[in-house]
């Protein structure tokens, strides 16, 4: 059995920082507390050994107070060695941690990591003397930039039980002693940095400062996103796919069946990448061709966010809108995770304490959060009407959001704490880290995504030649009309909407909506069933008893919203 | 005896110095964690408006604490 080596140490000290460069693995790391929602597990191999090596959640005491907390004290008791990462700007604090881990007895050793900036706040530690005090390796390192981290694995060997002794109840004085003798701080001016620190999360300059950050980055995201695709995605598939593809449908016999699967349908004789439903064309054009560069744009700019600092001003900003449907600040991270993707957004309800707040904010997010796929197909079926058609659905999201919460928060049993977040320093994004992260996010959405989309095209091509779709769409045809205004056919995109949102716009267009009807059909599709891939991860976080409890909120939902919204936009277009 | 008030009366630029917790053991622990404790000399870098959280420094650290987690904080000012 090879040896467990276990990374402790605070909320935003960097430990997965540190994991990535140990092991060479990528998890995501940045710049807030409680990015490390699981425990990761990697391989470091040392002199020829093979050590396991454990990335746990940060947590800030070894007296457990929540559930992650007491995961991680059994970890420890359970490693054969500790690494601590400390944040080195923050000495007093860590040491706390420190201490309490010593009296765990195992072998231990403490990288001082981030210590490039404490140079820039005016700290200087003695590591020699921390060393002698601590009875400890102390090994400074910068994660970010790989410093130290070749040190620190040479040094695992000098790991030792320390012989450092204390009261339990003098602890903090010890701290305070250990500090006096090992750190000096020379106050310095005010970084440009901390300047605009403390004026973004001042109310009178933070406001306006939110609004331009998200002004900005959904413009952005727009921007990259249609610049992706008009320069670089539709001249690909038009002037190299299509061509390949219009010659392999002339080889196929045009009724065969291998040509409906991979090519699907001829519209007005050629291939239609909207409407065609093929494997190969449809298929990969959804993915790749519509919906990938919006997903590329957006993670490239949250990860920006994140790297920054910016995502926990964020929270303390919104906080006051949070509490209102019976959640605080730090719930808004989830939620703009899920505008990306429902899956990243839904397990990030880990970070939240408890279970009545993960059961809003799942909530919130599988109804009222489009994500980026539904986002791009929204523009595609509304963006000739310009601001009006998109504006009205996300205006019909957010007050669904904000009633559905406004309820849930005084019906849903449970405990709604308050905000409590550490805020750390605005950092410079490492360009290296970020690239790795936006590279993991977009390769994780192509392994989910591409099997979702082929299998997806696949059963509506076997549902439509199983004549399903003709009978659902029958069924529901009378009730269909009467509530929402909506032609029975509509009903295939819904149920396709649950494999993947962004092939149900496929089968919209063909239908020739009206402007209000595809405005109806819009929010519906949005707040239906999540993807499949949504729902599994919704099962897991919640269990089944939640998730059913949510599927009855989300059909009601629905079915209100999509009624009364079809009463108020006939009452306007008369 | 000298007066003492809670975090979430002070001003942005106000300074105090700790003196009591009104809460259990675990809200005395969460505090403790994160680095405040009796003794601890907090500086309100930004308050929000309508009961919003409050934003204190503190050594090298920031914290935003909710409106009502400041109530129980007790500081005379330094």
């Amino acid at each position: 059995m090879s040896s467990r080596i276990i990374l402790a140490g605070y909320p935003n000290v960097g430990k997965s920082a540190v994991f990535n460069r140990l092991t060479g693995m990528d998890v995501i790391s940045s710049n807030y507390p409680g990015t490390t929602i699981d425990i990761a597990r990697g391989f470091l191999k040392r002199e020829g050994e093979q050590y396991e090596l454990i990335d746990l959640p940060g947590f800030y005491s070894l007296e457990p107070t929540c559930k992650a907390e007491e995961i991680a004290v059994k970890l420890i008791r359970e490693g054969d060695l500790i690494v601590q990462v400390v944040n080195a700007t923050n000495l007093e604090r860590n040491l706390n941690l420190t201490l309490q881990l010593i009296q765990q007895r195992k072998p231990m050793l403490i990288a001082l990591n981030m210590f490039d900036e404490t140079k820039q706040k005016g700290i200087v530690i003695d590591v020699a003397k921390l060393e002698q005090i601590l009875d400890l390796p102390v090994v400074p390192t910068s994660a970010l930039t790989g410093e130290g981290i070749k040190e620190l694995v040479t040094r695992m060997k000098e790991a030792r039980v320390s012989r450092y002794r204390f009261e339990d109840v003098q602890r903090w004085n010890e701290i305070g002693k250990i500090t006096g003798q090992v750190q000096s701080i020379h106050p310095q001016h005010h970084s440009y940095f901390e300047r605009l620190q403390h004026a973004s999360v001042r109310p009178i300059t933070g406001i306006p400062i939110l609004v331009v950050v998200l002004f900005l980055m959904f413009t952005l995201i727009r921007v990259i996103g249609e610049g992706l695709i008009e320069f670089l995605l539709d001249p690909f598939f038009e002037n190299m796919w299509k061509p390949l593809m219009t010659t392999l449908s002339a080889r196929l016999s045009h009724q065969s069946l291998l040509h409906d699967l991979l090519i699907g349908d001829l519209i007005g004789g050629e291939i239609d990448f909207g409407q065609s439903f093929g494997l190969l064309t449809t298929g990969l054009h959804v993915t790749f061709g519509a919906v990938l560069p919006y997903v590329l744009a957006f993670f490239t700019l949250l990860s920006v966010l994140e790297d920054t600092g910016y995502l926990p001003r964020v929270a303390v900003m919104v906080d006051n809108l949070m509490h209102k449907v019976g959640l605080h600040g730090l719930s808004i991270i989830p939620m703009l995770l899920g505008f990306g993707c429902n899956v990243p957004g839904t397990m990030a309800t880990r970070i939240l304490e408890t279970r009545k707040e993960k059961f809003i904010v799942a909530t919130l997010i599988a109804i009222t959060v489009p994500c980026m796929a539904m986002q791009a197909m929204l523009f595609g079926l509304l963006g000739t009407y310009g601001v009006k058609g998109v504006g009205i659905v996300y205006l019909t999201l957010f007050v669904v959001w904000l009633l559905l919460g406004m309820i849930l928060k005084r019906t849903v049993r449970g405990r709604s704490p308050e905000l409590f977040l550490e805020i750390p320093p605005y950092r410079r994004p490492y360009f290296g880290g970020l690239m790795k992260k936006i590279w993991m996010r977009v390769r994780w959405f192509l392994q989910e995504a591409v099997p979702f989309v082929l299998v997806g095209v696949l059963i509506v091509n076997l549902l439509y030649s199983l004549g399903f779709m003709q009978w659902v769409s029958d069924k529901v045809s009378p009730l269909f009309t009467l509530l929402f205004g909506l032609p029975g056919e509509a009903s295939g995109a819904l149920i396709i909407g649950f494999l993947r949102k962004d092939l149900a716009v496929g089968m919209l267009l063909p239908l020739n909506l009206t402007f209000q009807q595809l405005v109806v059909a819009s929010v519906m599709l949005s707040m239906f069933f999540p993807c499949i891939a949504t729902f599994s991860v919704l099962l897991k976080e919640l269990g089944i008893k939640d998730l059913l409890k949510l599927t009855g909120i989300m059909l009601l939902c629905v079915v209100i919203t999509g009624s009364l919204l079809h009463v108020i936009l006939s009452l306007f277009t008369g | 005896m000298e007066s003492t008030l809670p975090v979430n009366t002070l001003a942005e630029g106000d300074r105090g110095e700790i003196t009591s917790f009104e809460g259990g053991f675990f809200f005395i622990k969460k505090l403790e964690g994160m680095g405040l404790r009796i003794g601890t000399t907090i500086t309100v870098v930004a308050r929000q408006w309508m009961s919003g959280p409050v934003i204190v420094r503190f050594e090298n650290t920031e914290v935003a604490i909710g409106f009502n987690m400041a109530k129980r904080i007790r500081v005379k000012r330094v």
